[in-house]
């Protein structure tokens, strides 16, 4: 009997240490979720644009990384007022991003996410 | 120290690129293309910056903004270095007009007690001056605060824009500049105070309450006379005007053969009495008179003009020059010229002849020495 009541105790030990160890990771792959910024291969012409994987989990804040990269990447993307430049265009995973979110660029990221930075057709 | 000292090469400014020609100095001697930078992009101004050998171009892409790059003198290759950027956007301005850098419409160097200091020209109708070669900017804030600013307008852009920039040879804290729409503004003390100079002109596309208003004026394009600085000529939207007194006053030319209506001219480097520009039929049309392109010279301060043709296309020619597509070296008779459709020329005497160096380039926005 008593040895059924160890049995027992251990077990619930070892699933509360499971339980435990499934919160921390899932609370890490939370904070390490990957974005991923594909730029359109048209800005090699001009500077540095590899793709770029990120933790943001806001647009604007993954962008930020990129720009961390390759500064000079920043004002092919935005203007001085931290818009999106007219004839630039985001999709985030197939979603364009529109209207007010070419200013505050506060779509949220997602784990996984892909987002891809276009030249518009109405640039040229 | 003379404006446009090397008179050796001419840069082309195009809706496809930059080009360099080594200049022919005489009818038999051809002008040639030495090289081409930025092919399939749009250089709206190039500067070559006599004072210590490098060259500016300034990009328009058409979906990643403007851009600026340096070419330092004895280097094959550029740097893009630092665009002017407008400051952020307060909340209480404008919001019709967004403080966003839309085109470098012309670059200037400052003077040569000055070096390292370049200007630049902008829609919406900033003022820019780097202190270290475009390596950092500053808006001219001054210029921008104005009383009247709200009252300039667009003209050939949906925005204001500057487009001449006049430093003064005696002293390089008195800048003037010209703008399209807003007439002309001088500063006497480095950019810190600025004065609407544009008394004596008229735009008889305002209301007539509102022809002679200053901030309402669109100058085209004012060059300046090197050696007499206070002689400026203006090639307006509603004429041509000439002042003799740093813009203090200016005085329309009138009589004038062909037309009084186009957007180049450019002014002897030596003598204050000569200045050419190139006419067209009128707002309304904007192509050469009768097809056929002509160049008119004043030698005589404007009282007379010349009409210069000979070696330019006088049948079916619909060639536009716009503001910055007529230059003249300092020697006083090398001039280029170039056309909205693509036809450049250069002359070695003043515009007696000219030579078609080519009649296929881009569009071309602006030429230089």
């Amino acid at each position: 009997m008593y040895q059924a009541i160890l049995t027992a105790a251990a077990n619930e030990t070892i699933f509360a240490i499971y339980f435990f160890v499934c919160c921390v990771l899932c609370k890490i792959s939370k904070e390490f979720a990957i974005a991923k910024l594909i730029f359109t291969q048209q800005l090699t012409r001009f500077t540095d644009a590899p793709e770029v994987e990120t933790t943001a989990t806001v647009l604007r804040a993954g962008l930020e990384a990129a720009f961390d990269l390759n500064p000079l990447l920043r004002g092919y993307v935005l203007d001085e007022q931290g818009h999106l430049r007219k004839h630039v265009v985001i999709f985030v995973d197939g979603v364009r991003v529109r209207d007010h979110e070419r200013v505050m660029l506060d779509v949220p990221l997602s784990s996984n996410s892909t987002v891809h930075i276009l030249q518009a057709l109405s640039g040229g | 120290m003379t404006p446009h000292e090397n008179r050796n090469r001419a840069w082309v400014s195009t809706r496809k690129g930059l080009f360099e020609f080594a200049v022919g100095t005489n009818a038999k001697n051809a002008w040639s293309t030495n090289r081409s930078d930025f092919l399939g992009e749009p250089v709206t101004a190039t500067l070559h910056d006599v004072r210590d050998g490098s060259l500016y171009a300034a990009l328009n892409l058409g979906h990643f903004g403007v851009k600026l790059h340096r070419r330092d003198a004895g280097s094959a290759s550029w740097k893009e270095i630092a665009v002017p950027a407008y400051p952020p956007q307060p909340e209480s301005a404008n919001r019709q007009l967004p403080w966003k850098l839309g085109l470098i419409w012309t670059l200037a160097a400052g003077g040569a007690d000055e070096p390292g200091v370049i200007w630049a020209g902008t829609t919406p109708g900033g003022l820019f001056r780097s202190r270290n070669r475009g390596e950092t900017w500053e808006l001219i804030r001054p210029l921008w605060d104005a009383p009247g600013r709200e009252e300039w307008f667009g003209g050939g852009f949906d925005t204001p824009g500057i487009h001449s920039i006049c430093v003064d040879p005696r002293d390089s804290r008195r800048v003037l500049v010209g703008i399209s729409c807003g007439g002309v503004w001088v500063t006497r003390d480095g950019g810190d105070t600025w004065v609407l100079s544009a008394k004596g002109m008229r735009a008889d596309y305002m209301p007539p309450e509102k022809a002679e208003e200053g901030a309402g004026q669109d100058p085209h394009r004012i060059a300046q006379c090197h050696a007499a600085p206070d002689t400026l000529w203006c090639q307006h939207h509603g004429g041509m005007w000439k002042s003799v007194n740093g813009g203090a006053l200016w005085d329309e030319i009138k009589n004038v053969p062909v037309s009084n209506f186009g957007f180049a001219v450019a002014s002897h480097p030596a003598d204050a009495d000569t200045a050419w520009f190139v006419p067209a039929v009128a707002d309304q049309k904007r192509i050469p008179v009768d097809a056929a392109l002509a160049v008119t010279r004043t030698r005589d301060g404007g009282k007379t003009f010349d009409v210069l043709r000979t070696g330019l296309p006088q049948a079916h020619c619909y060639d536009l020059v716009y503001r910055h597509g007529l230059e003249v070296a300092n020697d006083g008779r090398t001039l280029i010229m170039g056309s909205t459709t693509g036809g450049l020329w250069g002359s070695s005497n003043a515009g007696d002849t000219w030579q078609t160096i080519s009649t296929n380039m881009p569009p071309i926005y602006a030429v230089s020495f």
